[in-house]
Order: structure tokens, then sequence, then C-alpha cells
């Protein structure tokens, strides 16, 4: 052992941290060497100084705290306290540990259902794209049209409507449907009818459904009658309660009126379901495709509605094509007395309005629309023009 | 089944005499709801922990609120001792945090509680240095170790905290070297070091004494 050695052992040797052959080797060079026995001495000093201090006490009260607090939390752990498996242990079995397996199993099978069963939501559907399906679905008659009181996507308009699988849309009706429909077709379609439904093979779907609405398009004639805009304007007030009560529904001019009963009876005889105006408009615009199917099995259905002005200007024409001139006046008057006609159309609906009127004979309504026609900027010439017819029409009738 | 396998596990924990058991199956026994063990720790380390922090800082107020925080972090790491080290290493690291805490504080504000031995406290206003307790000997020799005790306490003053604390530790506590290097986190050779030149000058402190004024 060296000096060096001895000096780095000395606190080792006074601490008692020497193992036996080192220290019976350090004292052996500490017999030999004056200076480290003295150091070794001063030391020891130091520790019978430090040996002195009295031991302190903790106070009564402190140890009392801390009792209280050591049995408090013996009384309730912490919940990661204890070994592994007490913890798990407290885990498992801890009412929040059950409470969330409850909702996660709860979940779990309602989504399972769900997965299998699917939701009847028809919103849900059309939201998934299932558009088809419900546009198949059979619009229905008062007394099987409850779930036509959901919403269902606007029809497409005559020219661009997809030409629809006829077979396969009929296989989607259901049976009842589809026996009026057979029956439906055994009746002879009339030329222009036929003409008329022509590009609308979709619309043979929703057949069944003109047969309610043609029963109610007399009303129409009232409500034409009444003149300006008065006509396809519902009141849901009908509706007892619900949000849909005391609300109205104005309708276009190319709904048709006569639909718009329907949604009106439904209503009342809902008597009180929550339909609200919007899902009634929506459930108008949806019969729109039944009016429309309205021609192909009964074509006097076309004349009634067109004479109601509802398709404007195009039914009138289509109606005088036919031959019926006074049922396309009618339909140019419902047009004209709207008021949505601006410019050359009304000159156009003005100058064909008197020419059938003269034609018909109806001399102070000629009179009118050509007084009308003479007022627009570009109706002077035709206003003339119908003006001698009138004269030439007068005539005979003075001359006689 | 795994209730009446938690009930069999519970039932199968001995029933020993605490007294004999180490300090770190104490606390694991406290850990796991034996609030007996905890007294049995609190036995052992409370003085000890009390007399380090009074030396350490020279105001028994302090030292008894700063014991009193050890052992409540001591109670709430329940469960969170691993058995890495040693109870008394887990313990004396907590102290020494509070220790370096309120150093940081008084650092921070100079005119805060402790700031020095010679700091007066209680009723009798005599300095905190000489209200640490000593050894009562009789007649002469209890002056005397009185007066060595006080001598003591103010070269403890005197020495910077990172020596002090490695004396204490070593002398009051009687932690080892190699447990001290573990508790400061440092090189044994270090502790080693710092007791050394501890030692020195609490030597020339109490030589000082010893040659009177």
């Amino acid at each position: 052992m060296t000096s060096q050695e001895a000096e780095n052992l000395v606190l080792d040797y006074v601490y008692g941290e020497l193992s036996a052959d080192r220290k019976a080797e350090f004292e052996s060079f500490m017999a030999r060497d004056e200076g480290l026995r003295a150091e070794v001495e001063s030391l020891m000093d130091v520790r019978r100084a430090a040996a002195s201090l009295e031991p302190v006490r903790l106070p009564r009260e402190v140890r009392k705290t801390l009792i209280r607090a050591a049995e408090r939390k013996v009384a309730k752990p912490s919940f990661l306290d204890g070994d592994l498996l007490t913890v798990f242990e407290r885990f498992f079995l801890s009412p929040a540990f059950t409470g969330a397996l409850v909702v996660v199993v709860a979940l779990g099978v309602g989504v399972q259902l769900i997965l299998e069963t699917g939701i009847d939501d028809r919103i849900t559907r059309i939201e998934k794209g299932e558009r088809d399906s419900v546009h198949r679905m059979p619009l229905g008659r008062a007394d099987d049209d409850r779930e036509s009181f959901a919403p269902r996507p606007l029809q497409p308009s005559a020219e661009k409507a997809p030409k629809a699988d006829v077979s396969t849309t009929a296989e989607a009706l259901p049976k009842k449907v589809r026996r009026r429909k057979r029956l439906a077709a055994r009746k002879p379609r009339p030329k222009a009818a036929a003409t008329a439904s022509a590009g609308t093979s979709q619309k043979k779907v929703m057949a069944q459904k003109a047969r309610t609405t043609a029963d109610k398009a007399a009303k129409l004639k009232e409500t034409v009658g009444a003149g300006s805009g008065g006509y396809g304007r519902i009141a849901a007030k009908s509706a007892p309660t619900g949000p849909g009560r005391g609300k109205s529904i104005t309708i276009d001019k190319n709904i048709i009126g006569s639909m718009a009963s329907a949604p009106r009876e439904n209503q009342a005889r809902e008597g009180g379901d929550a339909v609200s105006a919007g899902t009634g408009a929506r459930y108008i615009e949806a019969d729109m495709t039944t009016a429309g199917l309205a021609k192909e099995e009964s074509p006097d259905r076309d004349k009634e509605r067109l004479a109601d002005g509802i398709d404007g200007l195009n039914g009138a024409g289509s109606l005088r094509a036919q031959g019926d001139d006074a049922g396309s006046l009618a339909a140019y008057m419902a047009a004209i007395s709207k008021g949505d006609l601006k410019g050359s159309r009304l000159a156009d609906a003005l100058y064909r309005a008197a020419d059938l009127a003269l034609r018909l004979g109806r001399i102070e309504v000629a009179r009118t629309f050509i007084k009308r026609l003479a007022g627009l900027p570009d109706g002077e010439s035709r206003a003339k023009k119908l003006q001698e017819k009138l004269k030439g029409k007068l005539k005979p009738d003075k001359a006689r | 089944m795994f209730l009446s396998l938690l009930s069999k596990r519970r039932a199968s924990r001995p029933v020993l005499s605490l007294e004999g058991q180490s300090d770190e199956d104490l606390y694991r026994r406290f850990a796991g709801g034996e609030e007996r063990a905890f007294r049995v720790l609190l036995d052992r380390h409370g003085d000890k922990v009390l007399g380090y922090l009074t030396r350490f800082f020279g105001d028994r107020e302090l030292a008894t609120d700063l014991t009193q925080d050890v052992f409540m972090r001591v109670i709430r790491s329940a469960g969170r001792f691993r058995g890495d080290s040693s109870f008394t290493t887990f313990l004396y690291r907590i102290v020494r945090n509070l220790c370096v805490d309120v150093m940081r504080s008084r650092a921070a504000h100079p005119d805060s509680r402790a700031a020095s031995l010679e700091r007066t406290a209680g009723p009798d206003d005599r300095p905190l240095a000489e209200t640490i307790p000593g050894r009562e000997p009789d007649g002469e020799d209890r002056a005397l170790s009185g007066e060595l005790s006080r001598a003591l306490a103010k070269g403890l003053e005197r020495l910077p905290p990172e020596q002090r604390e490695v004396f204490l530790m070593r002398e009051v506590e009687g932690l080892r070297f190699a447990e001290i290097a573990s508790i400061l986190d440092v090189n044994e050779n270090t502790v080693k070091s710092r007791m050394h030149y501890a030692v020195v000058s609490l030597r020339k402190a109490l030589a000082a004494f010893r040659e009177g004024p």
C-alpha cells in the first residue's frame, strides 16, 4: 500500500467501509505512518463531535397527521398503486370499467343490428344513392301512401328524364299496383295521349297515382276560374298540428294543380301528422310525375289538366293541335291570367288566345286580348291583324 | 371464478411481524393496503429525516414541515415503488429534491424563512444554531458537549450545501458512500471527495472552538 492509496482509504477506514483484509492492511500501514495516524485521529474527533448531536424526535402531531394520511391512502388507494396484478384487479372490478363494458357491448350489439337489418330511413337510403328504388316506390293511393309523406327527390323534367327500365320498374312495384297497371294497359290508348306520354316511360310506374288524381282534377276548374295565381296554392292549414300548420305552398305553373289537392287531402287525413309545408311541397313535386301519367291512362285528363292552364303555353298549344280550341283557349287564359308571361311570349299567348276566342265566337274575350296585345311593343301589328279578323267576324253578324 | 381467485390471493398473503421486515417489503405492504407497515417505516426513518433536515437548514420548524412533506410524498408514491433502489435511497431522493426546492426558493427570496442558522426563531429568540439539540451529558461534560454541538452546527452552516448533505447523510443518517452516490446521482469518488472537504472544514471549525477565543 502506498501513501496515496492509504490517503484515499482514510474515509473508508474511519467510516468502517473497508473489508477485513483491507482494514488490516490499512492499519499495518498506519502503524508505520505518523501523519496518517494523526489524520485519522482528527477525523475521529469530528465523528465524535457529530455523535454528540442528540437525535431529533418527530413531533407527535406530525406523526399523527402522517398516519391519518396513510390510513386514508389505504382506505382509498390510488388507481395505479400496488403491483401489476393489484392494478388489474382494481381496474377490472371498478364500476367505471363495468359501465364502459356495458356501453361498449350495447354499442356493438346496436351496430351489429344496424349492419344486419339496416335502417328503414328513406332519407338515408336516398343519401346512399338509392334514389332509383325510391322512385320506383308507388306513390300510392290515399289508402296506402302514408310512406309517401317522406321526402322524395324531384322528378326530373320530361326531356331530361332517363328512360326507365319498365320491366325492372314493374317488378319493383307491389303486386296490387302491378295488377292495376295491367288493367290500365288493357284500356285503349288514344293517339294523342300516347304521343304526350312518349319518352316518359318512367312515368308509367306512377300510373296508379293518376287514378286518384284524375278524380280530383275537376276541382281545378274552380281554382282556375278564380283567376290569377289562386290555383295551386295549398293551404297546409288543414294539418291541425305540426310544423306545416298555418303554412301554405305555392305551386308554380309547372306543378299540376290537380295534384296539389292530393297532399292536402293526405294531410287532412293524417290528422295532425307532422307534415311540414316543405315535405308537402316535395310530395307535390313528386306527384308531378303521376300527373304526367294521367295522359297515358286517361287522355281526357290531359284536356282537363291543360285546360286548367297549368302546363301553360305548351299545354295550350298541344290542345290546339288536338283540335280542342276550347281547352286550348282556357289554357291560354290561365297562363295569361297567371301573369308570369312577359314580352314576346305574352304577345304570342295573347295573339293565340284572341285568335281562338274569335274562332269560338267569344268576341268580348277576343277584344280584351286584342286590346292588351295592342298595348305591347311588338304586338301592334298582330293586334291589327286580329282587329281585321274581328271586323270580318262582326260583319256577317251585322249583315244578319 | 375470477373473484374467487382474487379472494384466494388476498387470503394467501402471509401475516408476518412487520418489525423484522426490510424497508422495501414494508413499503410494498403499505402499498398493498397495510397501514401498519407505514407506521414501522415512519418509526424507522421519521426522526432521521427530521434530524437531517434540521441540521441541513438549521430551522426546526421548516424541517418539521419538510419532513411532513417528505412522508406525504412517500404515502402518495406508494405503489409506484418498483424496488430498483433501496427504500432509503428512494426516501432520501425525495428529501434531497425538497431540499433543492427550498434552496432555490431561498435563492430567489433571500429574506424568506429559514434564511440562515443565525436567524432567530421561537419564543426565546436564541440563534437557531443553539436550538440544535445535542447529547445531554452531566455537569462539565454537558457544557462541553453543548458547546461542541454548537461549534459543529456553526461549522456545518459554513459548509457548501453539497458537502453539507454528504456529511449529514454519511455521519448523521449512516448512509454508505455508494448509497449517497446513488441518491445524489454522482460518482462515489465525488462523494468521498466532498466528504473529505467537509470533514477537513469541520475539523478546522472544531479546532478553533478548542483553542478558544
